[in-house]
Parts: structure tokens; sequence; C-alpha cells
């Protein structure tokens, strides 16, 4: 084991070990932090068997009390700033207040200004010397009152409807109720809602049941000195890091662990695998097959830095997309991102192993896989010298065809990409740009071909001044060209696909107070250059309007055409939708909608949809809504028949209080 | 005796009634392509036009029909192909063609996979009883650049949930995201019902774009209606046409508006300038947006999430007097790791009451 005597990083692991490696990372800052976390791995498995554990962590000292504060009051932060050599900047809580500071005898003095709820607060103040800033001093105190007593504070909105209608031939009398009603508590230590959906109509239902619940989700909070526990029963996003656990939102239970000063970050958490609604498997935990848990600890060991090492573990069964069969999985992540330079430098990189059986004790073989993703981001302009900002950034991303996780369901499998992108903004303008190369089949089978596509975008947006009467009038593209060329071709696998497909959107937004009109067209042409000379050309022409064109009439038009010049089938389709609502001088209002939908496509069929309506408040929460509807072929849907003719009348009332 | 006589007699009608209706034979069926990539990656839809040959030997119409294909590896696929096919004339040959998309599970194509190249065998046959059915087989070639074929699809609202509660006038749209492998177009029409007295779906737009080699899209739908009160439905419907789905609804999920509460007057808009959508989280990014009479301050609040849930608090924010502010370090840090971003600005009268609010902008 080996220690650092001064600010920096070592890692140290014996290299020859037998049964048995030990890993440590350890730094010591001049400041006050001391960090230490270590763990093992074993030989043939290649890298970390158990997560890295934290020994030692040497908090910082606690924040200075200011006391108690009423809404009205200046906050004077007790430190002479005269002698301090940089620029300072001040946060409350996660609130950036520099710009409401002023210096008053060589004290800083916030305006609170009536923006903060009741409760403790955290001053966190920064000293910015060049490119880079620490953290120079934190204060916390109590804001009083204000925003109400009482030790809950709670809220509903719903809307309830009764609705009597005949279609065609058939009267129905159908109601629903649906919403979500929210609690919490004025110390933040519990917080939650349930949404809810009541409904005779059972294309509204959930699992059938004419009552359900739809999201939920209750969180617990409870301080402990500098740290913090919090515990989420209910529907919850993970996104951990870009491997392993990403862009999951799923229902279960999760807890949180965080160091006040967010050094250190600890997070449990136990989940469905499957996106569900109702009161079926409730907490998520219920059903073994249908089930992942899994932990992250993160560490961010200098002070003064954003520089985050974090680690992740997941194990669980479940069904994958498309997939009936139950199989079972697990893995671990571990890597870090930061940055330098005042931000204006950004990077990160994490790798990933899992494992995946995808029957269980079936015949099928167990798969492994790895992925890697890295990238780095510079500003090579930065907006606050120069109003203009110019970002350059790199991302390289291989990720094996076995890399199954269902902690990251939605991750590209089977590739090795690079992609290089740069964005430069000034006052009006913004433009980007993507090119991006990608090894297709990458850990895949032997037998499959490999291709390369390559791929360069451009993008941006114009913001005119202002032209005729529209207050704001905005130009924007986007192109591309993209083409796929031949690597590699086994005995077995077809000749070439590569083809060339190039294409492009123009799209121009003009808006005026009471008027928005949007005019767009593209353009698509596939170019496929091997045996199957599958060639597309796409045209599309969108145009929408939304105005209000006097005080009582609102118009809404929006209209879209495609023409399809493709392998299988020549189409083209049109759709067409007016909305019109007038609101007379004696409560009634009046509602009018008209849809089409024409095509020649073999695939689909015309359609047309009308809907008039007239409505008017009963008292203060209720509606009273007279309708009748007529659709055809396409749009008629209610009876099962190529026409539906509908009339009837809704008693809709409306609850939302609180919040 | 009398009763042989009526036994025959009747089954001489029959074969004469069958003989009647028996007009023409398939001779002769081909498929194209004759070769079709599958992607063993995950499941996907395949088109295939099957052309066939038919021998008129009467004038009346004749229907050829196909109960179900088959796979070398021994999966029925496919449904009921059919056509009732009018005569050209006795001794006259007609050729006709029948599309059918081909739905590949993922099971299935994995299966392909692992048993190399293989078969698709589909027979056709019309009402002549003694001319069997006539096969036509397509190869089905495992490749890494096969078939679209979509390993992941979540559809889900901006702010992650799939049931959403919002205030008339708020902004709202459906996300539908999915992971493909392989190559192929994909299109298809967002359709939203309600509120709840016009109920039929209807187009409000539609999405084309050709997907190639593994990649994570993300497909937005037009800002969804939230002018009126009531229970709305939203949904995707895949067109037929494109490769990788079946071309029925995907999931449906609802959204339900309700009025603002009565007891609040309605807030004032905040128009956003700058950054642009989509601009990303970058260093010392200034946000900018036009004044609002009455505001004493500013706040710039950066959220992962639209408005539902226990994430709607924001994750970091900053305040100023000036109608732009500056993103400073520490801030970018707590907006660094997330994956999604979206701000708004909230204009505060000199009481520190919210009197003005903006819609959300995404910007990652």
């Amino acid at each position: 084991m080996q220690y650092l005597t001064k600010p920096g990083l070592t890692l140290c692991c014996r290299p020859r070990c037998t049964d048995q490696c030990s890993i440590s990372i350890g730094c010591v800052s001049k400041n006050e932090d001391i960090v230490l976390i270590s763990g093992f791995f074993k030989p043939g498995q290649n890298w970390l068997l158990c997560l890295p554990f934290v020994l030692l962590a040497a908090l910082p000292a606690r924040a200075q009390d200011l006391g108690t504060i009423s809404p009205g009051d200046q906050l004077t932060l007790p430190l002479n700033v005269t002698q301090l050599d940089g620029e300072i900047a001040i946060e409350i809580d996660a609130i950036d207040v520099t710009e409401l500071a002023a210096i008053v005898n060589g004290q800083i003095v916030l305006d609170l200004g009536g923006t903060l709820n009741s409760g403790s607060h955290e001053v966190t103040l920064y000293l910015f010397k060049g490119d880079s800033y620490r953290i120079l001093e934190t204060y916390s105190f109590e804001l009083s009152g204000g925003s109400g007593g009482g030790l809950f504070s709670y809220g509903a909105q719903a809307t309830h409807e009764v609705e009597g209608r005949r279609v065609n031939s058939e009267n129905e009398l159908e109601g629903s109720s649906s919403g979500q009603v929210s609690l919490q508590t004025r110390d933040e230590s519990f917080s939650g809602y349930v949404g809810y959906i009541a409904s005779s109509r059972e294309e509204e239902q959930i699992d059938n049941k004419s009552l359900n619940v739809t999201e939920y989700a209750l969180r617990f909070q409870h301080d402990l000195g500098e740290s913090r526990v919090s515990a989420t029963l209910g529907h919850q996003t993970l996104d951990f890091d870009p491997v392993l656990v990403d862009s999951l939102n799923r229902r279960g239970l999760g807890l949180t662990f965080t160091s006040r000063d967010e050094i250190f970050r600890a997070d449990l958490f136990s989940l469905q695998t499957q996106s569900t609604l109702g009161v079926e498997n409730f907490t998520g935990l219920q059903d073994r097959d249908d089930r992942m848990q899994g932990a992250r600890l993160a560490l961010r060991p200098f002070k003064r830095a954003d520089l985050i090492f974090s680690a992740q573990v997941y194990e669980g069964a479940g069904a994958l997309f498309g997939d009936s069969i139950v199989g079972e999985g697990s893995g671990y992540s571990f890597g870090f991102d930061g940055s330098l330079r005042d931000g204006r430098v950004r990077f990160g990189a994490h790798y990933g192993r899992v494992w995946w059986d995808d029957d269980g004790d079936g015949p099928v073989e167990n798969v492994t896989g790895d992925a890697v993703n890295a990238f780095a981001e510079y500003d090579l302009l930065s907006g606050e010298e120069t109003n203009r900002q110019l970002t350059v950034g790199l991302t390289y991303d291989v990720v094996d065809a076995d890399f199954v996780s269902l902690t990251n369901p939605g991750l590209p499998v089977g590739h090795q990409t690079f992609a290089f992108s740069a964005n430069y903004t000034a006052n009006k303008l913004y433009l980007g740009f993507l090119a991006r190369t990608q090894e297709t089949n990458f850990g895949g089978p032997d037998e499959l071909e490999t291709d390369r596509i390559t791929r360069l975008q451009f993008d941006g947006t114009y913001d005119f001044d202002p032209v005729l009467s529209f207050e704001t009038t905005t130009l924007s593209f986007f192109a591309y060209s993209e083409w796929q060329r031949r690597l590699d071709t086994p005995p077995m696998a077809l000749p070439n696909f590569d083809y060339l497909d190039t294409g492009f959107d123009v799209r121009l937004d003009l808006s005026t107070a009471l008027t928005q009109v949007s005019v767009g067209y593209g353009l698509d042409s596939l170019n496929d250059q091997n045996q199957f000379n599958e060639d597309e050309l796409r045209h599309r022409v969108n145009l929408s309007l939304d105005t209000q064109a006097t005080e009582a009439l609102y118009i809404s038009l929006a209209a879209g055409s495609e023409w399809v010049d493709g392998a299988f089938d020549d189409f083209w389709v049109h759709d067409v939708t007016l909305r019109a609502d007038y609101q007379t001088n004696f409560d009634w209002l009046f509602g009018l909608e008209l849809s089409t939908t024409q095509t020649n496509s073999i695939f689909s069929e015309d359609g047309f949809f009308a809907h008039l309506e007239a409505s008017r408040p009963i008292g203060k929460f209720g509606e009273l809504v007279l309708y009748g509807t007529w659709a055809d072929d396409f749009l008629a849907v209610e009876s099962g028949n190529t026409h539906d003719a509908i009339i009837g009348f809704i008693f809709r009332a409306n609850t939302n209080f609180g919040r | 005796m009398a009763v042989i006589r009526i036994i025959l007699t009747t089954f001489v009608l029959l074969l004469s009634l069958q003989s009647a209706h028996a007009q023409a034979v398939v001779v002769s069926v081909s498929p194209a392509p004759a070769t079709v990539r599958v992607n063993p990656g995950g499941s996907s839809a395949i088109t295939v036009r099957w052309t066939i040959r038919l021998n008129f030997f009467g004038p009346a119409a004749e229907t050829v029909s196909s109960a179900s294909g088959v796979t070398s590896t021994g999966v029925t696929l496919g449904g009921s192909l059919s056509k009732r096919v009018p005569s050209p004339g006795a001794g006259q040959t007609e050729t006709i063609t029948l599309t059918e998309r081909l739905f590949i599970d993922r099971n299935t194509a994995e299966a392909i996979g692992a048993a190399g190249p293989s078969t698709y065998t589909r027979s056709f046959g019309s009402t002549v009883a003694t001319n069997g059915p006539i096969p036509g087989t397509i190869s089905l070639q495992p490749s890494s650049g096969g078939s679209l074929s979509i390993r992941n699809l979540e559809l889900i609202f901006d702010d992650d949930s799939r049931f959403a509660v919002v205030e008339s006038g708020d902004a709202l749209n459906a996300r539908l995201e999915i992971s493909s492998l392989g190559r192929g177009s994909f299109a298809g029409r967002w359709e939203v019902s309600g509120p709840t007295g016009s109920a039929a779906f209807r187009p409000i737009g539609r999405v084309s774009r050709r997907l190639s080699g593994a990649v994570r899209t993300v497909f937005e739908s037009p800002n969804l209606r939230t002018d009126r009160p009531g229970l709305y439905q939203v949904r995707f419907v895949p067109e037929a046409v494109t490769l990788g789905l079946s071309p029925t609804p995907l999931e449906v999920i609802s959204y339900s508006v309700v009025e603002p509460d009565a007891a609040e007057p309605a807030a004032k808009n905040v128009n956003l300038l700058s950054p642009p959508p989509g601009f990303g989280v970058k260093g010392a990014t200034r946000f900018a947006w036009q004044p609002v009479p009455g505001a004493a301050r500013y706040r710039v609040e950066f959220s992962r999430t639209d408005a539902v849930g226990l994430d709607r608090d924001f994750l970091a924010a900053i305040e100023s007097r000036q109608t732009s502010a500056l993103l400073r370090q520490f801030t970018l840090r707590r907006l660094n790791t997330e994956t999604r971003l979206f701000w708004y600005v909230v204009a505060f009268d000199g009481a520190g009451t919210p009197i003005a609010v903006s819609s959300k902008r995404q910007l990652k």
C-alpha cells in the first residue's frame, strides 16, 4: 500500500499476484481532503470483482452558522473580501446568486428578494483565479416563516367527466376521472405524489381495472449531520453512467447517501425491469423474474474540482424487449468525469462488463460483453469573453454485440464509433457539425460481415431581425450525408450493402405576439449501391399556422405532405387538420376540428374527421360540452365500422389546488 | 338401389359444382427479393412480394391463397394471404402480386443467426384440389447489416413519465426512443385522441428517417394539444413500409389536462432568446430572454424533466436582475452528469412572487 504525501493521485497494485490482487487509489490535497479507496480483483476475471470502498474520508469542517434571517432581511457574509486576489462567486444551495451581491464595507451583502423558501439554506463562497476556482467558505442560515404555516403542503390536480353519447345507433354512458395528488412536508423530509385514472372506458383503463394508480413516488429524506440519506419508493429515473445504468425510468426502491459537500455519494436500487403502471406489483419488488438491483459509489476526491470517480454494479432477471423468455444478467462499470479550466474542458471515460444468460437454466450459451465510452470537449471560444462560443468535442464509443444490460436496455450494441463535433454560437447564429464513423458487428459473430458507416451532419439556426410585423424570424436547417463501405466479407456472408444517403431539412418559423407560422421542406435520397438496389426518394412539406385572429377567434392549421418513391411502394400521403375556437360574449365557446388524411399507399387508407362542440362553464369548476363527431374510414375508430356518427354531452369538473 | 343412385347423383353434382368454381391452377410462385437479410440482433420485419402465375381454364374468378409460411428452423411465420383473381378467359394466363409483411421476432432472428443461412417457404394454391399448392422460397441470410431491427423501444413523455398531468396551456411532448441495429427506413405517424369528446385518433405529425448501424434515436412528437381540459391519449403508429416494426400501434400513453388553479392569476410568458434548443451544456454559456414588465429579478432554472413527479424541482439555477445570465463552473458541475436537461426562466416581482414563466427549452 502506498500513500501520497503531496496533492495528487496514485494507483498501485501488485502485478504478480496469484489468486487475488489489491488495488488502491489515494489522494491528499493541500486543503483538508484525505481520501483512500481500495478494492481487489481476481486473475482471469480481468477486472474488479468488488467495488472500491471508502476507508477514510476526512470531511471538511462544518459550515459557519449565520443564525436565523427574516425573508425581507439582507444576508451579510462575515468575511472581509477586500484583500482577496481573484473574483468571487456565491451560491445559495444550488442557485448562483453572484449577480445579486454587493460589497458593503468589505463584506458581501446579499439581497434575498423573497424568492427562497423558508427553512435551512447553505451559502458557498467561491474564489475564481484565472481558470481555476476553489471554495473559500461555506455558511448556513435559517430563513424564517414566509411561506405559510403548517407541517405539510399538499395539492391535487384532476379532471372528472361524465359523458353520454350515441355512436351510430348505440347509446353509451361513460365516466372518467384522472389526475394526481401530492404531499410534502415543509422541511422536505417527505415528498410524494400518486397519479390515478378511473374510467369506464376500457381503452383508457390500466390492466382492465376501472380504477388504478398510474405513476407514484414517495421520497423520505433525513439529514445526518453533514450528510443526507434519502429513500424513494415508486417511479424514479436513474442516469448513473453512459455504459451500465442509463436512461432508466422504472418503479422500485432507491436509497441514496450523499455527503453534504457532495464528496461522496452512494446509491442502492432495486427496480422492475419493465416499465409499468398500475397496482400490480405496486412496489416493483414483488416479481423475482422482473427485478434488478444494483449500486453506485461516486467520489469527488478534490473539493475544489468536479472530478468524480464512480463505480456501478447490477444483477437481475427479466425479459428483453421483444422477448417472452426471462433471462438473467449482471455487470459492473467504473469511470470518471470532470472538467478543467473553469469548465471549458470537459471529459469523462467509463468502462463496463456484463454477463447475460438468455434462458436461465436453458441450453442457450451465456454471453459476455464489454463497453467503453469516453469523451472530451473544449470551449475554444468562451462566451464570457467574446459573446461567441465555439466548442469542439471528441467521443469514442465501443460496445460488444453481446453487451446486454437490463439497466441500460437502450444502449446500441455491436459497434465501434468515433465522433467529432463542433458547435458555434454568436448572438443570432448557431452552427453545429458532426462527423461520425462507425464499424459494425464489433464483438459479433465472425461469420457476419463488417462495414463502416460514416456520417457528416450540419445543422444551424439564424434569428433574423424583425421582418414585417413578425417579432421573431428563425431559419433552421439540417443536412446530412451518410455512406456505408464494406470492410470484411467472410465466406458465407452476403456481398456488400454499400449505399449513399443524403438529405436536408429547412424550416422557417415566424411569430408575432398572436401568430406563429412555420413552413418546412425536407428531402431524403438513398442511392443503394449494392445488388438490392433499393433506391428511395422522399420529399416532405409541412405548414403550420396558429393565430389569435381576433380576441374571440383562435385558428390553428397544420398540413403535411410526403411523396415517396420507394423500392416496394411509390405513394403520397397528405394530412390536414384545421381547428377553430370562437368565444362568444355569452359564455359559450364553440370549437371546430376538421381533419383529413389522403393517400394512395397500398398499406394505408384515406380518412376524414369532423368535430363540432359547444361548451360553457358551469359554476366555478365545471363545464358542459355538447358535441357531434363525424368520421370516415381511417379516422373512424370508435365503432369498428368504416363510419362513425357521434353526438354527445360531457359534464366536466376540475380540481386544482395546493401544489 | 335407389339409395345408391341418389348417392352417385349427389356425388356427380358435387363434382360438377366443384369444377364450376375451380377455374385456374397456380403454375409458379416467385418471391422478391430472393434473398432477405435478417439481423440476428433483434426483431425485424421484412417486405416480401410474391409473384404468382395462374393458368385459367374457365371464365369465372379464382381465389389464390396461402395460410402461412415456415422457416427452415421450423417456425411458422406470416398470416393468411389471399386474392380473388378475375379470369382473363379460358386458356389464358394471369400474373398477380401479393405483398407480405413478414415479422420476425427476436427469438426467431436469434435462431436464424445461430443456424446460419436459412429459408422461408410459403405455398400458394387455388381451389383446384387436384393441383397441390406451389411453394416459393426465399433465402434468409443472417447479416449485421440486415433489416432494421429494434432492440429496445420506449414511448414516454418529456418528463420521463408514462402518465402526465399538466395544466391547460402547458407545453407537453411525447418521446419515442428506439435503439436499433441494421439498416432501413423508420417511418410512422404521431396520433392523438381526445379530449374525451373527440376520442378518435388523428395524426398530428409524421416521421420518416433512415437508420443505419447501431444507434439510439429519439423522435420527439409535435406539441401535444393542452388547450382544452380532459383526458388524452398519444401513440406512435409505424408505417407499414417501415422495415423493423409491425404496422400496429405501439403502446398508448395518456395525459390529463386540468384547468389552472383558479386562485392563481394566469402567468405571463417569458420569451427565451438563446441558446437554441439542443445546444448542450457548456462552460460560460450566456442564457438570454426578453424582459417582462414588472419583473424585479429573474431565475434561470435547470431541470431534468418537464413538470411531473418528484424530480420536478430544479437541479441548479442562476438569479439575475438582468435579462441574461452566465453559466459558471460550479453550476456546470451540477449539470454535467445529466443526460437530459431543460432550462426555463421565472420572473419575480419585488416581493419575490413569480409573475411570469417561460416554456421549457431542451438543452440536451
